[in-house]
């Protein structure tokens, strides 16, 4: 590309050769320099061009740029009819120009705006716990919309398919606890309390917990997700317009299915951490029948039942979460992924505090 | 126009284990042409077009783009040949979590050694073309479904592609925008050459811009005809051809 400037003002640039994508997209400054210098006609003569796609349009378009801001007149008469073509057409449809971004609000006015949607939340969430309330005595009363097979299947992917993950954490759960109390118990004799230690912490708290977290992030991210991209493909607006209440059909199973499976497979988790705690400490010494006497002196049932009851709560916790942040979702991949990272997150703080406040009502009471 | 076919396909047969979806299927797409891919819903237009951007493997056949045999070419070819191509999918295929700077832009900054405001110019041009001028730092969730088809083809075009992949371009769209659409891929095969390989069952967009087609025939898992279009709808070689450009026949 380069430019000649005649005596009475007029620039004529010309380009020649093959210009396609490999070559630079920058017009050469000088061929700049001698548009920006005219005074007459700008005349673009490409008689000499043997190829082209549209990085040479980028430059043409540059150069018409220059010219119309300087109120030059353009000559491009030349221009293969293509390329003139693509130019009317780039320039057929005026630019639209974005709203500028709004200046940020001053900072008492975004705590103003956290704080009122925080209250919206906090209405969204009870809101959506009411209406799920109102399932529920829909449910008990044989009125509720939904179907036993989701039911059915919710269970089987919350409940069966999630023997294997529970049951390896419990067992490396229960060896470790064996491990650390063993080490710890051993200098002051008191290995066989390593029992009181395993069945005690899994039985009353880390059994439910366990599971609570694991369930969190293998089935409430798994319900984020699913419902959702049913909300990004517009499925729960289809339930909406047939008047199928969403609590009943899409949220009422997945609790229905995780407050049944929660019990039993905190149930489970404890007997393999058992299981796992006896076999470390039985490798390290002590008796088994001995172990097992001092497991049964440890565990008492009430001890038992407040995994148990826990485990029911964590469930409804882990259900809900997921299936609020999934509802959550607007549009697009990226919401959906929030969606899930919500859940988990949500279902795992919640799952500790609630934790943390049976130990303090469980303290009051006594038990 | 080039005499020599931009895509050849010889006795391609697809197949989804021993569901036999399409076999014995031969034709050539002339450079430079606007080819269209007709046929009915589930006639296996869309398979046929995996199988060309190589995302399907084809049971059996082959396929040539130019002399290049597509399906026996090792992955550093092939990724060579799929950089001639520019693919619009169906659901515009846009990254939702981008700009459209930022969709348009990417082919660029992978496969270019532009430089940010070289890209930028390019993006801006891009879109300027289908229609878009001023709209970089938008998301495609908030564009309509028309604006996202030519947001769409804009990335498509971004590397100046030999081939355009058009899966049901105008589908979901109102038939201006429609006709919009038609007449900027005849101007852009017109100016830049671009092939155009279309899937669609549009027949004002067939009938109005083809240069040349293929016709699916769903129930005889083969081809049904091939030729321009306005020639199938003067002369159908069988009834399922005119039944199909004549939807469903003449009492319509």
């Amino acid at each position: 590309m380069t430019a000649t400037q005649s005596p009475d003002g007029t620039v004529v640039v010309r380009v020649a050769g093959e210009h396609r994508s490999a070559a630079s997209l920058r017009v050469p400054p000088d061929v700049e320099a001698a548009v920006q210098g005219a005074t007459g006609r700008v005349v673009l003569d490409a008689s000499d061009l043997d190829g082209w796609d549209t990085s040479l349009l980028v430059l043409v378009q540059r150069i018409v740029a220059v010219a119309s801001e300087r109120k030059l007149e353009m000559d491009t008469t030349s221009l293969p009819d293509g390329l003139r073509r693509l130019l009317a057409l780039s320039q057929s449809v005026p630019a639209q120009h974005p709203p500028e971004e709004p200046e940020p609000p001053p900072f008492v006015a975004r705590v103003g705006v956290a704080t009122i949607e925080l209250w919206a939340t906090v209405a969204r969430v009870l809101s959506f716990l009411g209406e799920l309330a109102y399932s529920a005595v829909r449910l008990v009363t044989g009125k509720a919309r939904l179907r036993r097979i989701d039911v059915m299947t919710e269970i089987e992917g919350a409940g069966v398919k999630s023997l294997g993950i529970v049951g390896v954490v419990s067992f490396l759960l229960g060896m470790i606890l064996a491990f650390v109390g063993g080490v710890t118990l051993r200098p002051f004799g008191a290995s066989i309390f390593v029992a009181n230690v395993v069945t005690v912490a899994m039985l009353r708290e880390l059994g439910a917990v366990m599971t609570g977290i694991v369930m969190a992030g293998r089935t409430g991210s798994a319900y984020a997700a699913q419902l959702g991209t049913m909300k990004v493909t517009q499925e729960i607006d289809a339930l909406t317009t047939m008047a199928v209440p969403t609590s009943d059909f899409l949220v009422l199973p997945r609790v229905i299915a995780l407050s049944l499976m929660m019990p039993l497979l905190t149930i489970y988790s404890d007997f393999i951490a058992c299981a796992g705690g006896g076999l470390v400490a039985v490798a390290s010494g002590t008796g088994a029948l001995v172990y097992l006497k001092q497991m049964q002196i440890a565990a008492s049932l009430t001890t038992f039942w407040i995994g148990v009851a826990k485990s029911v709560v964590f469930g409804v916790i882990v259900a809900v979460c997921g299936c609020i942040q999934g509802l959550r979702a607007d549009g697009g991949a990226a919401s959906v992924g929030n969606a899930a990272t919500s859940a988990v997150v949500n279902s795992i703080i919640w799952i500790i505090a609630v934790d943390g406040l049976f130990a303090v009502v469980l303290n009051v009471m006594h038990l | 126009m080039d005499a020599t076919p931009q895509i050849t396909v010889k006795g391609l047969k697809l197949a989804y284990g021993d569901f036999v979806v399409m076999e014995d299927l031969s034709f050539a797409v002339p450079r430079g042409s606007i080819f269209f891919v007709m046929g009915g819903s589930g006639s296996g237009k869309s398979t046929l077009l995996r199988a060309l951007l190589g995302l399907d493997v084809p049971a059996a056949g082959s396929i040539f783009y130019g002399d290049a045999d597509f399906l026996a070419q090792d992955e550093v070819q092939r990724e060579h040949t799929l950089r001639r191509f520019g693919v619009l999918y169906q659901g515009s295929g846009l990254f939702s979590s981008m700009s459209l700077a930022e969709n348009v832009g990417l082919p660029l900054s992978q496969f270019t050694h532009y430089s940010r405001d070289e890209i930028k110019e390019v993006v801006a041009l891009k879109l300027a073309l289908v229609g878009l001028a001023g709209f970089e730092s938008f998301y495609p969730r908030q564009l309509s479904g028309g604006m996202q088809k030519r947001a769409g083809l804009a990335r498509a075009m971004a590397l100046d592609p030999e081939i355009l992949f058009l899966d049901e371009p105008s589908a979901g769209l109102d038939p201006i925008s429609s006709r919009h659409l038609d007449d900027l891929i005849s101007e852009l095969r017109e100016s830049l050459g671009t092939t155009f390989v279309m899937v669609s069952h549009e027949l004002p967009s067939i009938l109005s811009i083809g240069d040349a087609s293929i016709f699916l025939d769903g129930e005889a898992h083969t081809l049904g005809a091939s030729g321009p279009p306005k020639e199938l709808l003067a002369h159908p070689p069988n009834d399922r051809v005119r039944e199909f450009l004549t939807r469903g026949g003449d009492h319509a």
